[in-house]
């Protein structure tokens, strides 16, 4: 017979799975980013290799990046329509935290109540759960798969088993994403903690720590070689034209971590730190510790972007949430409130619905109204059938991919900047050809880059704060192609700066 | 497994290390007419030719005096210069680990991590380079290994010999002469002893005397390289340490230090090469001895260290391997590729044929040397301008002459410097001058009564110049 926790276990994964989908369900399109993954994906499908050498990105560009996760949502793509892949194979995965989360909580904690807790809430937490419900990111297994890596390593000592599967996902993980190297500088961390402590230090898990290490920082080494030559160590920063890191890589503030993580998960998480620091010394926390370190200090430094590790610190906390669950428990048997024991745990479920779930609502919402709309993806399907397959398009910096994968045109700009030498220019002449009020200045800089039509969205208007192109009136040189709701203008005139 | 001895190891490694130098050459040979590799080696070769025939060190006013010159030129006295270009750095190369195996002997350091300290130099980037393109490091470099092997040797006469090889390095230049007085110190605070002295205060003598050669009046024109590009191979270095050597060599630096009372010589030195790679641009040179050092004694550790889990102990080794063969290949790859390609030489040999003497040929300064010693013409800048009169202003007329639409004053700047030809390749089409095409220049030579194209193949074009 089945145990009563895995049962739970199994309903919370349902639900949280179920609510991913339902969310996933109300649009048939994906958020903009997601179209490099399915483009990406497509392109495996077709010819068994990933698209690195690109002639629709920036009309013409090389990329850079590990491509396990598009190479695993091709598999799937063999069986199951591309559609479906991509929107229930990333919600599979990243539901699978709660597994996860379940066993370090019980690990930490060795209190099902509070593991099962604890992975109800990594179920819920707001920017995970936006940030992959609709993305097709690779986040939505990169997570996971850091979060069982330090499962394994907890249990490395019970079983040896566990260090096949530590080396086994450590290079899946190096293959998949460069946040490994967040990993690894959290597990470097971890080992200064232990030895800070007079703890001792396990030696398998040394020999692990070591051979991840060289592991992580050879692959990424390889992998972003000739980035690396053309941008040094500012590859970092991804090449993020100076206008766009402000967003990207922004200060970490506690306004900022309450409303992506929540009230509960953040500051039982503050608490537990401060208790093991100070009071209790624990093995297992230290090396959650070390990790929500390691993301602290690369997030202070603006060395990450703010979105990953929120993501990171918030599941983090949770499993810290777990321990502060249990030892409150216990705390509570000691005193007279021990009656009403399930009064407060009920108490605190309910603030954790509003606290979590709601924000992971809202926050949801909000990404799904910003995908793509209907009209959207008709002005795109126009302009794939009714345009030659050499044109260049112009659209906003956020719709570029869009422009690749679904009109199957070459854009001006999109978010991989990654060895784009003129990426700050471009983004400021796509800008100036948007806001402009002279055809003087727009026609050269339409030259410039080859542009045949422009793609004015709702979201292009709303996002450079125009109604409409200001020198549309010159019928000679801009005819209106398609109007409904989306606007293209086709480019007609020529003119040297 | 092969057990090394003191007979055999000595035998691999020579033999690595000429496996190692002859794959650039040999590709060279197969794929590339034998044409000699980079920039510097055309200069070094011009500067020796001239010596040979003129039987007279250099008198023009711009020529900066390098010892290497008379050393490439006595030999190429005999067997040709092209030869010595490409003899001189293979034996000096050989001779590198020749001597940086004995000193390590001399040091007592243990079989297995000489070998491995051997290794790890022959497979570093920074020794490929000095192994196989001429250059005016090598010559210094192997008189002060020279120099440290006969220190640590007893006997008096060695002492002796120490002392010349040393005060020849001397006299290339500032660097060579503050690392070896370095080296003495180093050696005093080792042996507890100061009795090195008056070795130390020769040394200074020496160097004092060539006070005057090492400073000369250099405007810094050039846009500098931060310290990683300059000195990393896999970042794009010229002739830099891969970045695996240099994860080793800190984790050895960390393992040393605990030792520190027995590796102290290496321990300083390790010092002052890092603190010296921020000021002297070629100190990745030097430092790689020292690195190989370092990485193959941290390399031994995790050989030696007792694992728990022998599957990842082997995945460790493995990858460690495979992160410092990663830069090699690459590097191997690279500089067995290197420019000029004989499509290059082809165009510069059309042009000496085609041009008189004394015609000035413009071109971006990193062409330069290959037009002076295969085309045999003057250039307007070439790598060493900077050292030149006038050198800013060449430089930004030479910005103007690539960049201006402005016909009448590119024709009055190609006046100016009465420039006759100007000779391009694709690298300066891709990025090194020009992004796109008919930018600057490349829109004038529409101008047929100012531009004629007397040359175009392979991408490499030379303009004649009508005044």
């Amino acid at each position: 017979m089945l145990k009563k926790e895995y049962i739970w276990l199994a309903l919370i994964f349902s639900l949280v799975l179920g609510t991913r989908l339902y969310f996933a369900f109300q649009t048939p399109y994906f958020s903009e980013d997601a179209y490099f993954n399915i483009r990406q994906v497509e392109h495996i499908r077709e010819t068994g290799f990933p698209l690195f050498k690109d002639d629709l990105s920036y009309s013409g560009r090389n990329f850079f990046f590990q491509p396990f996760f598009q190479y695993i949502l091709a598999f799937f793509n063999l069986f199951i329509p591309l559609s479906l892949v991509c929107k229930i194979v990333p919600n599979i995965f990243a539901s699978l935290l709660v597994f996860i989360t379940y066993f370090i909580a019980l690990e930490i904690t060795k209190n099902k109540g509070a593991a099962i807790f604890s992975s109800f809430i990594s179920g819920f937490v707001p920017i995970f759960f936006a940030e992959t419900v609709n993305n097709v990111s690779a986040f939505s297994l990169v997570v996971p798969l850091m979060f069982f890596l330090m499962y394994s390593l907890i249990k490395i000592n019970k079983d040896e088993k566990y260090i096949n599967y530590f080396i086994v996902s450590i290079l899946i993980l190096a293959l998949m994403h460069p946040s490994a190297i967040l990993l690894i500088i959290g597990l470097l961390l971890y080992l200064l903690l232990i030895r800070m402590e007079h703890l001792k230090q396990r030696r398998s898990e040394l020999e692990l720590i070591i051979s991840s290490t060289i592991l992580v920082i050879w692959l990424n080494f390889i992998i972003y070689k000739n980035a690396f030559l053309v941008h040094g160590p500012s590859l970092i920063w991804q090449n993020i034209p100076k206008e766009l890191l402000s967003q990207y890589f922004s200060q970490l503030s506690i306004l900022n971590a309450l409303y992506y993580i929540g009230i509960i998960p953040l500051v039982s998480g503050i608490y537990i730190i401060y208790k093991c620091i100070f009071k209790k010394k624990n093995r297992k926390i230290y090396l959650l510790m070390g990790f929500a370190l390691s993301v602290l200090f690369l997030l202070w430094l603006k060395l990450i972007q703010l979105r990953v590790g929120l993501t990171f610190f918030g599941v983090i906390l949770v499993l810290l949430f777990g321990k502060f669950y249990s030892d409150s428990l216990l705390f509570i048997d000691k005193t007279k409130f021990s009656k009403y024991k399930g009064i407060l745990i009920t108490v605190l479920f309910l603030v954790f619905i509003f606290n979590s779930i709601i924000p992971t609502i809202s926050y949801t919402n909000k990404v799904i109204r910003e995908t793509p709309s209907r009209h959207d993806m008709n002005a795109l399907l126009w302009l794939k059938n009714n345009t030659h397959e050499d044109d260049v398009i112009l659209a906003s910096l956020d719709e570029g991919y869009l422009i690749n994968t679904v009109a199957q045109r070459k854009n001006v700009i999109d978010k991989h900047f990654l060895l784009i030498k003129d990426a700050e220019q471009r983004l400021e002449d796509v800008r100036e050809i948007y806001t402009t009020y002279y055809e003087t200045e727009a026609i050269p800089l339409l030259n410039k880059y080859n542009i045949k039509y422009i793609f004015l969205s709702g979201k292009a208007i709303k996002y450079y704060n125009i109604t409409d192109l200001n020198y549309k009136t010159d019928e000679k040189c801009f005819e209106l192609v398609y109007d409904n709701e989306v606007k293209i203008y086709k480019s007609m005139c020529r003119m040297e700066r | 497994m092969i057990k090394l001895t003191e007979k055999n190891t000595l035998v691999y490694v020579i033999l690595a290390a000429l496996i190692i130098i002859s794959i650039p050459l040999i590709t060279r040979v197969l794929f590339h007419n034998n044409i000699m590799i980079g920039e510097e080696s055309y200069y070094h070769a011009n500067i020796a030719k001239q010596i040979i025939e003129q039987k007279s060190l250099i008198h023009d006013s711009n020529y900066i005096f390098n010892p290497y010159h008379l050393v490439l030129a006595s030999i190429g006295y005999f067997i040709g210069v092209d030869l010595a270009s490409k003899i001189v750095p293979f034996l000096l190369g050989m001779l590198f680990v020749l001597i940086f195996y004995l000193i390590l002997k001399e040091f007592e350091i243990e079989i297995k991590e000489r070998f491995f300290m051997s290794l790890i130099l022959i497979i570093s980037p920074t020794f490929i380079y000095l192994s196989t393109v001429s250059n005016s490091y090598s010559v210094p470099i192997f008189l002060i290994l020279l120099g440290v092997y006969f220190l640590l040797k007893k006997n008096i006469i060695f002492k002796f010999f120490s002392l010349i090889a040393f005060a020849l390095a001397t006299s290339f230049s500032l660097f060579n002469a503050l690392l070896i007085m370095f080296i003495f110190i180093a050696y005093m605070i080792k042996k507890k002893s100061k009795k090195y002295m008056i070795p130390l205060l020769v040394i200074m003598l020496i160097s004092a005397a060539f006070t005057p050669a090492y400073f000369q009046n250099k405007t810094d024109v050039l846009p500098k390289e931060n310290i990683l590009q300059n000195n990393i191979s896999d970042l794009g270095a010229l002739a830099g340490v891969g970045v695996f050597s240099i994860l080793l060599a800190f984790a050895g630096f960390f393992l040393m230090w605990k030792k520190k009372k027995k590796y102290t010589f290496t321990i300083l030195l390790f010092f002052i090469m890092l603190l010296s790679l921020f000021y002297v641009n070629y100190a990745s040179f030097y430092m790689s001895f020292v690195l190989a050092v370092l990485a193959g004694y941290s390399f031994v550790a995790v050989i030696s260290m007792k694992w728990e889990v022998k599957s990842i102990k082997n995945l460790t080794i493995l990858l460690i391997i495979c992160g410092l063969t990663f830069s090699t290949i690459s590097y191997l790859d690279r500089i067995s590729n290197m420019q000029p390609d004989k499509e290059i030489i082809k165009s510069l040999d059309w042009l000496k044929h085609y041009s008189e003497p004394d015609e000035i040929v413009f071109s971006h300064y990193s062409k330069g040397f290959w037009i002076n010693a295969v085309a045999e013409r003057p250039t307007v800048t070439d790598k060493m301008f900077e050292y030149y009169p006038s050198a800013k202003e060449k430089f930004n007329d030479s910005l103007e002459i690539f960049y201006s639409r402005n016909l009448e004053n590119t024709k009055t700047l190609l006046n100016k410097y009465n420039i006759s030809y100007i000779w391009i390749d694709n690298e300066m089409k891709q990025g090194l001058v020009w992004e796109k095409e008919q930018q600057g220049l490349l829109f004038l030579f529409r101008n047929n009564k100012t531009f004629n194209n007397i040359y175009n193949n392979k991408g490499i074009e030379i303009w004649q110049v009508y005044p």
